[in-house]
């Protein structure tokens, strides 16, 4: 029997996905589940207006949130632009592999915390090899078409589920948007039956 | 590095390090200056914006409202009408989303939002008016929970508008509604106005002694601000 299917959106430029990530993927060891990961361009580049009043303040509750979390946070490189679109590349090849998670959470950590250029081809090959995909095959995704189709097929599905923000989360036909929403992701997929792993 | 490089690190790298580190120094500013207002006998402070066509405030305002009953803080409430980002081309969906959404969140409060369909802001814009109106009784906070609960709480359709509202205005203030509301819009346009200035754009947006929180969204934070400012009683 399949098992139930849980999408979850992700952006490499947002800070709450980068607070989502860890524990996102931990719901896949945690629940029955077919965690399937969908990377997104920046809300930025999707036409979604971002007030400087806005951008301050997910910057401090990002913070904040972060702290809360036990989470590094501060020392940030915006990816914006070219390293957002390299990471989505080759996140959407290390899902091919299983490795989306992995990739994820170690090329964020770097983008919000660590404060390096995603943009740099050393850098990105450092992260790859540290979430055990092979850069010379992750050089070419960067440049793969058929990869960047498969984005913009990502941001038209998250449209379809009525969504434009990230970390958003879709679990039969329920949508939950935001890092501090897994909580309530957690008590539908308790509610429809799945009960929690031992571990 | 290049003169575009430099700018390129500096808008990257540099800026959003040099907030967080400069935030993080008025965060310990604001606790020594509210040690100086307790000292002077005074309390903390919580403006909170909300609106009435808004689910979130009908979950942020009692709650935001209750901690006064637990922390030495005063809290001002300032409706508004107008609130998001202008021109945002997703407001229709933010709409529907803040609905299911604000659902779940009254779950978690053992609450029900009985309401499955957002309202109008037009047809609830004169209970930010009225919710002036009471200012000047005390009356603002009783008014805006009740109000924000009829709508939100209680029932799936707006009750007839203005009359029931005439009615919980006179329970609560024990005069009539204000017959002209003109001045009172003049007042809510000011709230909205303070909101922006101040650097928020969304309701319900809590500014905590100089912080800004969504209301509906971070009540442990805002506790854990009020904290470590002292404030706990």
């Amino acid at each position: 029997m399949s098992k139930p299917v849980v999408e979850v959106f992700l952006s490499y430029r947002s800070p709450y996905s980068y607070l989502a990530g860890p524990r996102a993927f931990a719901l896949a060891e945690r629940f029955e589940i077919d965690l399937r990961y969908r990377g997104v361009r920046p809300m930025v580049t999707r036409g979604v207006p971002l007030p400087n009043a806005k951008r301050l303040y997910i910057l401090m509750d990002a913070k904040r949130e972060a702290d809360r979390l036990g989470m590094p946070f501060g020392n940030i490189f915006d990816p914006l632009g070219e390293g957002a679109l390299r990471c989505l590349n080759i996140g959407e090849y290390a899902n091919t592999l299983g490795l989306a998670g992995a990739f994820f959470i170690r090329a964020t950590r770097a983008i919000w915390a660590e404060g390096q250029d995603v943009r740099k081809d050393a850098v990105l090959a450092a992260l790859c090899k540290e979430s055990g995909l092979s850069w010379d095959v992750c050089r070419k995704a960067i440049d793969d078409p058929a990869i960047t189709d498969q984005i913009e097929k990502n941001i038209a599905h998250l449209r379809e589920l009525g969504q434009w923000g990230v970390p958003t989360f879709a679990f039969e036909g329920e949508v939950f948007w935001g890092q501090d929403r897994i909580v309530d992701l957690e008590s539908a997929l308790k509610k429809a039956g799945l009960r929690e792993k031992k571990r | 590095m290049s003169q575009t490089g430099i700018r390129d690190k500096a808008k990257r790298n540099l800026a959003p390090r040099v907030l967080i580190a400069a935030w993080d120094r008025k965060r310990r500013l604001d606790r020594r200056q509210a040690a100086v207002r307790r000292a002077l006998g005074r309390r903390g402070r919580i403006e909170l914006y909300f609106a009435f066509d808004d689910p979130y405030s009908a979950l942020a305002v009692p709650q935001v409202l209750d901690l006064e009953q637990r922390y030495r803080v005063d809290v001002t409430l300032y409706p508004v009408v107008s609130h998001g980002i202008s021109g945002d081309p997703d407001e229709a969906l933010r709409r529907d989303y803040s609905l299911k959404d604000a659902r779940r969140l009254a779950q978690r409060l053992g609450w029900t939002l009985s309401r499955n369909s957002p309202i109008p802001p037009g047809q609830v814009a004169f209970l930010a008016a009225w919710a002036e109106g009471a200012r000047k009784s005390n009356d603002i906070n009783s008014f805006s929970r009740k109000a924000l609960a009829v709508l939100w709480l209680s029932s799936e359709n707006v009750p007839e508008v203005p009359a029931s509202f005439r009615d919980l205005y006179r329970e609560i203030t024990s005069e009539a509604p204000p017959a002209s509301t003109a001045l009172l819009e003049g007042k809510v346009a000011a709230n909205e106005r303070r909101m922006k200035r101040k650097g928020h754009w969304e309701t319900p947006a809590a500014r905590v002694d100089g912080e800004w929180f969504f209301a509906h969204e971070r009540i442990p934070q805002i506790e854990e601000r009020l904290t470590y400012l002292g404030w706990r009683e």
